[in-house]
Formats: C-alpha cells, structure tokens, sequence
C-alpha cells in the first residue's frame, strides 16, 4: 500500500451512496456522518448543559459560559458594537461550536474531520460571506455598501481599478477562511500520519529498524496529537474572529 | 489526491443545512437561556454594587450629619458653659461685696459699741475717780481740822492728781 493510499484512505470524505433528487446529488458520506453526530451533540448536550442547574453540570457550563463570554466581550462587541454584537452572538458561538466540535470529532479514533474537507469549509465560508455583505448592506444600504467599499480620500479616476479589486478582495476573504481552516486541519492529519507511516517504511528496511523507530514516532504523534487539540481551539477561534472583523468592517466602513 | 482539491457541492449543501438547522435550534435553546442568564447575573451584579454605594454614601451621610451634630452641641456646651461661668463670677462678686459691706457694717456697730462701752467706762472711772477723791479730800479735810500741819500733804496730793490727769482735775473743777 502506497503512502497516497493511505492518506486518501484516512483524509478523503468516503461517500456510501448519493441522494439523487433530479440533478442534484446530495452524497450520504462520512463527513455528513460526523456533522450529523456533531449537530446532535450539540443540539442536546449544550441546551442540557445550559439549562441544567445540578452541581455536577456546573464546570461543563462555566466552560461554556466563559467560551460563550469570551466570544461576546472579545468578538462580537469589539467589532460589531454592542448591539449589533449581541445580535449576532448567536450566529457566532453556533459556528464556533459547530467549527469545534467538527474538529475535536477529527481527533476521535475512527472519526474523520469534516472541516478537513473543502466543501465544508467553503460552505462555512460562503455563509460567513453572506453575514458580511448582509450586514453590510443592511446596515448602510445596498448602493452605499458598495460605494464604501472603496477607500474614502481614493481620487475618483483610480475607482474603475479599486472596485473591481475591492469585489475580489471580498470573496477573497471569503476564500482565505476557507482554505485556512481546510489547510490547518488537513496538515496535522498528513504530518501525524506521515510520523506513523515511518514506522513501516524503516520497518521495511528491516524489523529491527521498525521497532526503533516506533517509540520516536509514537512521541512525535503524541505531540501533533497535543498540538491539533490547540489547534481545534485555534482555528474554530479564528474563523469565528476573521468573520466578526469582516462583518465589523462591512458595517463600520471607515 | 486530486479528490481532496475538488469540492463535492452536495456536501456543502449538507453543510449549510446542517449549520443553518443547528443555529436556529441553539438560539432558541442554548444561546438565548444562556443570555438570559448572564445578563441576569450582571444585572444582579450591578444591582447588588449599585445598593452596597447606596449604602455607603447614606453610611457617610450619617456620618456627616453626627459629626456636624456633635459640633453643635460641642458649641452649645461650651457656650452655656462660659455663661455659668460668667453667671457663678457675678454671683461670687455680688457675695463678695455683700460680705464686705456686712463687713463693714458689723465693723462699724462693733465700733460703736466699743465707743459706747468705752464712755460708759469713762464715766464709771470718772465717778469712781471723784468718789475716791471726795473720800480723799473728806479724809483730808478730817485730817486738817485736826491737825492743820496736814494741810500740805492734801496740796500736794491734789497737785499730783492733776498733774497726772488733767481732765479728771478739769472735771474736778467743774464738780
């Protein structure tokens, strides 16, 4: 078995089977498997935790709560305001959640990391997409949002130039979150892999080389395991904040 | 590998409808109690500090309001007692001046009385004095009568009484 057949094996979305309505296929695979698993635990573990006023509950809901506080006083407030940012809470911890708990579910044994997969980040991005333009526009109106999203103080002739780059660099943004996400997830995957895949690949050399090895990679693994378990923090956190900068700048053009 | 570059559409329609049910649901049942309660916990928070400033300035209002009372009172007194003061030095001078003039007027009445005493005195010696000189001059005049070489002595007594007392002889003269 080759390397790339195993790293497809373990990164790729297994598809079962497809959904077929007219021209849409809708695929049954892996990835919908963890969102699925990730959509119910959240559903009933966070209403439960949040609501439940026994002792035993009550360090799962202060972890909540100081996530759920930090996301409010450090996101949303900051770059939305305080009304438009404790609007918007809801739309910003349910995606930081959902980021999370996709990404912890990756690290899970015979779990897969669905925001591993590009067409979840970048349907995540698209939705953040849509948050920034709909605030945008809501805010300041539809012709003035895009007026506004060329610099004041630009001389009139350079607009022809800057509009255009200003409408790329918006779905830019979109496309950097995307690929972000997809990308730091992705590689931890590939490295931790790439450390057990050592292990065989000296072992073929001999089975003495294999065992050697064995323990340093097992060590290494460990700590890419520790470092992806920041990095699910991380990245969920990033998302969340880049989406709460962008909506912020679309809603305070200057 | 070319798979993990080519985006499957449908799955981020899974995606997005998984996302969109997931963020009505917690709204409602998860971000919303969760709100409530926070911000209940700070209102609370607010209003339990608001109250514990409430108290503390009715606290230093009080104080205030003691210590200026006690001010006052600490005039107050010391006003009545500067006039009990001036009230118990009035009174000792009146005492005084009223002890004096009994002073005097006892001094005088005992004066007085010495001097009344004393005349009446003066008078008892005075006529003790020309009883004794009556008695004498009878004697001797007796004396003379029988033997008239007496006559000198009684001269010379006589001389001696007027000499030492004048007045009692100026009296004498009269009587």
């Amino acid at each position: 078995m080759e390397l790339k057949e195993i790293l497809e094996h373990h990164i790729i979305d297994k598809v079962w089977a497809y959904l077929e309505l007219g021209p849409i296929h809708l695929p049954i695979s892996k990835h919908l498997l963890m969102m699925a698993i990730a959509f119910i635990l959240l559903v009933l573990l966070l209403p439960f935790i949040i609501r439940s006023k026994s002792p035993a509950i009550a360090p799962l809901r202060s972890m909540v709560e100081v996530i759920f506080l930090f996301i409010r006083d450090e996101i949303a407030r900051p770059n939305l305001g305080k009304d438009l940012g404790d609007k918007h809470l809801g739309y910003f911890a349910t995606l930081f959640f959902f980021i999370l708990t996709l990404n912890l579910l990756g690290l899970f044994p015979f779990g897969a990391t669905a925001t591993g997969n590009l067409a979840v980040t970048g349907a995540l991005a698209v939705m953040s997409l849509f948050m920034i333009l709909y605030s945008g526009i809501k805010k300041q109106g539809f012709a003035n949002y895009f007026k506004n999203l060329v610099p004041k103080g630009v001389p009139i002739w350079l607009y022809p130039v800057l509009f255009p780059i200003e409408l790329i660099g918006l779905v830019t943004k979109a496309f950097a979150l995307c690929v972000r996400l997809f990308a730091n997830m992705l590689g931890g995957h590939i490295v931790i892999l790439s450390f057990i895949c050592f292990i065989f690949i000296f072992g073929s050399l001999g089975a003495v080389y294999g065992f050697g090895v064995a323990p340093v990679s097992v060590l290494l693994v460990l700590f890419m395991m520790a470092l992806e378990l920041f990095v699910a923090f991380l990245q969920a956190y990033i998302f969340v904040f880049l989406t709460a900068i962008f909506t912020g700048m679309a809603v305070h053009p200057h | 590998m070319e798979a993990l570059i080519q985006p499957d559409i449908g799955l981020s329609f899974w995606t997005i409808v998984c996302f969109l049910l997931l963020l009505l649901i917690l709204k409602k049942n998860a971000w919303q109690p969760l709100m409530d309660a926070i911000n209940e916990r700070e209102e609370g928070l607010r209003r339990t500090m608001e109250s514990a400033d409430h108290a503390k300035k009715e606290a230093e209002r009080i104080k205030d309001e003691l210590n200026a009372r006690l001010a006052d009172l600490k005039t107050e007194i010391k006003e009545q007692l500067d006039e009990a003061r001036k009230a118990a030095a009035k009174e000792k001078e009146a005492m005084l001046s009223d002890a004096r003039k009994r002073t005097a007027l006892m001094m005088d009445s005992t004066k007085k009385e010495i001097e009344a005493e004393k005349n009446a005195a003066m008078r008892d010696i005075r006529r003790r004095i020309s009883e004794i000189s009556m008695l004498t001059a009878e004697k001797i005049l007796n004396n003379s009568i029988d033997a008239g070489a007496n006559a000198g002595i009684a001269e010379k007594y006589l001389a001696e009484v007027e000499k030492e007392r004048p007045e009692i002889s100026k009296d004498l003269g009269q009587n």
